[in-house]
């Protein structure tokens, strides 16, 4: 440690001076700020899901086999729009968009990607978001506002139909 | 008179050192190696007296004149008559994490602004003797939010026997490659396909042993080995199983001390699991005023998968507490069998320092990926001691 002799006192009242100029410079060029907000911008490259395009499933055929158990899930295609099928109950097939809304990665080939059938959570394998089956984000960096896009399934058991 | 000399030194650091937050500008500017002031050979993280000391009064107002004398006074980060380092980093972002995606009207959603947490890192070092300290951090925040692959906390002991000759850390290390960055959206470190997944994942670090020479004033070698575990956590796909890592790195640092001019180049090299990665890393700096870096990241891994990554960037110190920073980088990746990833991002920002210890920083971020365009404003702030 230094004493006050190692350390000299600056003038105060010309650095303070100083200091509340500096302060309102960088409050003025602050204040322009929210002016700055149309420069933001976020578009899209790929083409938009197909309203209305369908997808025939059956868990006892290739690639929808893993769907035969609960918990299980496949990685799908339907029209251009990555869609992900999970297995979630009896009678039940949940259909997410498979990129994750914390990164955009997609969440089928994360190696720890699972259905936790005690928690009911679709936990994505990348950073570990989990999500509810309405698809919003419960836990993880994708939480609390990430949300995955959810779209319309039936299903008998055995064979079902999603739909964009 | 030593402490006259010890004071003169000190304060030549700093006046070499004010114009500089991060890594690696600040070699450029003040022309030192990053162990100058970090307890770290590779710099970054807790500062040693010298680079406490080199930051404690870089503000645009000092802790005196907004009336917190006693820190002010505050000479040093040691205890236990210098035996024991003491610091903290505390990091965090307001951004737009994420991407946009279309929405079920068919409209664009934009992730929200969020705040992100992103370090809160406590650190040590103990000065055993002449030749051993122990160095320890964790970072709480890793359970709040984190990257596969990173790692909550890294300690080492490091054997250093003597200036000049080669020294050795033991421990929960990061193998040195190219140049360590403190911002982690580099898409130098990443997959342009898959950009929430880190190569080198922030605060990575594996079980291991580094030796880092300074033969001279200028010349640098490192040579790690570390057992990947957490390597292949950050990227499963490149790594398919926990195996030894090795890397290298090579740095030459030209000065013309009569012009200001400090600079470095080198290069590096990672193999881990039949992956290679191989990089290169260019910087010069003129004192008190600025520097360009350039830096080049190549990779070939398991699959086939090629990633080649550039990063330009610039910086003008307007003040020692105001600098202006930009920045170009182009990502692109190959593999056989699936598209190509490309992404390429323009960043221009201020560095800040309101006070002391205290830095924000304010950026305008353009992000091109092949799937979509997400430009926007961001801040990140940082206290640290």
């Amino acid at each position: 440690m230094l004493n006050d002799s190692d350390h000299p006192r600056h003038s105060a009242p010309c650095h303070r001076r100083q200091f509340l100029t500096r302060m309102g410079a960088l409050a003025g060029a602050a204040a322009i700020l929210p002016g700055l907000g149309g420069c933001e911008t976020a578009e899209m490259h790929t083409a938009p899901p197909k309203k209305g395009a369908t997808l025939n499933f059956d868990v006892a055929v290739d690639p929808f086999k893993p769907l035969a158990a609960v918990g299980g899930f496949v990685a799908a295609d339907i029209e251009g729009t990555a869609v992900l099928l999970v297995r979630t109950a009896a009678k039940e097939v949940l259909a997410f968009s498979r990129a994750c809304p914390h990164a955009f990665l997609d969440m089928a080939a994360a190696p720890a990607s699972k259905y936790d059938v005690a928690k009911g959570v679709w936990v994505c394998g990348w950073h570990i978001s989990e999500f509810k089956a309405d698809g919003s984000a419960v836990a993880g960096p994708a939480s609390p506002s990430g949300k995955l896009d959810k779209f319309a399934v039936t299903f008998d058991g055995a064979k079902g139909k999603v739909t964009l | 008179m030593k402490r006259w000399v010890a004071l003169l030194s000190l304060a030549a650091t700093w006046l070499v050192a004010s114009s500089a937050v991060a890594l690696p500008r600040m070699t450029l500017t003040a022309g030192s190696r990053c162990s100058n002031c970090h307890v770290n050979p590779q710099g970054g993280g807790l500062r040693n007296d010298m680079g406490f000391y080199a930051m404690a009064q870089a503000g645009m107002a000092t802790w005196e004149q907004v009336g917190w004398q006693k820190f002010h006074d505050l000479s040093d980060n040691q205890a236990m008559d210098g035996r024991l380092t003491y610091g903290f980093d505390y990091r965090g972002v307001v951004a737009k994490l994420g991407a946009p995606r279309w929405g079920s009207d068919g409209q664009v959603v934009e992730p929200p602004r969020i705040p992100v947490p992103m370090q809160l890192t406590p650190a040590l070092a103990y000065k055993i003797n002449d030749w051993l300290s122990a160095t320890a951090s964790v970072n709480p925040l890793w359970w709040v939010h984190s990257y596969p692959g990173q790692s909550p906390a890294d300690g080492w002991l490091q054997i250093k026997p003597a200036i000049g000759l080669p020294s050795l850390r033991l421990g929960m290390i990061q193998p040195s490659f190219g140049i360590r960055h403190d911002d982690h959206t580099l898409l130098l470190r990443r997959n342009p396909k898959a950009l929430g997944q880190p190569l080198l994942p922030p605060a990575y670090a594996d079980p291991g042993a580094e030796v880092n020479w300074e033969p001279t004033h200028w010349l640098s070698l490192d040579a790690a080995a570390v057992w990947g575990h957490n390597l292949r956590l950050a990227d499963p796909q490149a790594i398919a199983a926990d195996k030894p890592v090795f890397s290298g790195r090579l740095t030459l640092w030209p000065q013309v001390l009569d012009w200001g001019i400090n600079s470095w180049v080198g290069a590096s090299a990672l193999v881990a699991d039949g992956s290679t990665v191989l990089g290169g890393h260019v910087g010069v700096g003129k004192n008190y005023w600025g520097t360009v870096i350039g830096e080049a990241v190549w990779s070939k891994t398991r699959g086939n998968r090629e990633i080649l990554s550039t990063l330009v960037q610039v910086s003008h110190a307007i003040k020692d507490w105001l600098v202006l920073e930009a920045r170009w980088e182009r990502s692109q990746s190959t593999q056989p069998g699936q598209s190509d990833g490309e992404a390429t991002s323009y960043v221009a920002g201020l560095q800040w320092m309101p006070l002391p210890n205290f830095e924000l920083r304010p950026e305008y971020r353009w992000l091109d990926t092949k799937d979509y365009l997400l430009a926007q404003y961001t801040l990140q702030f940082h206290l640290w001691l």
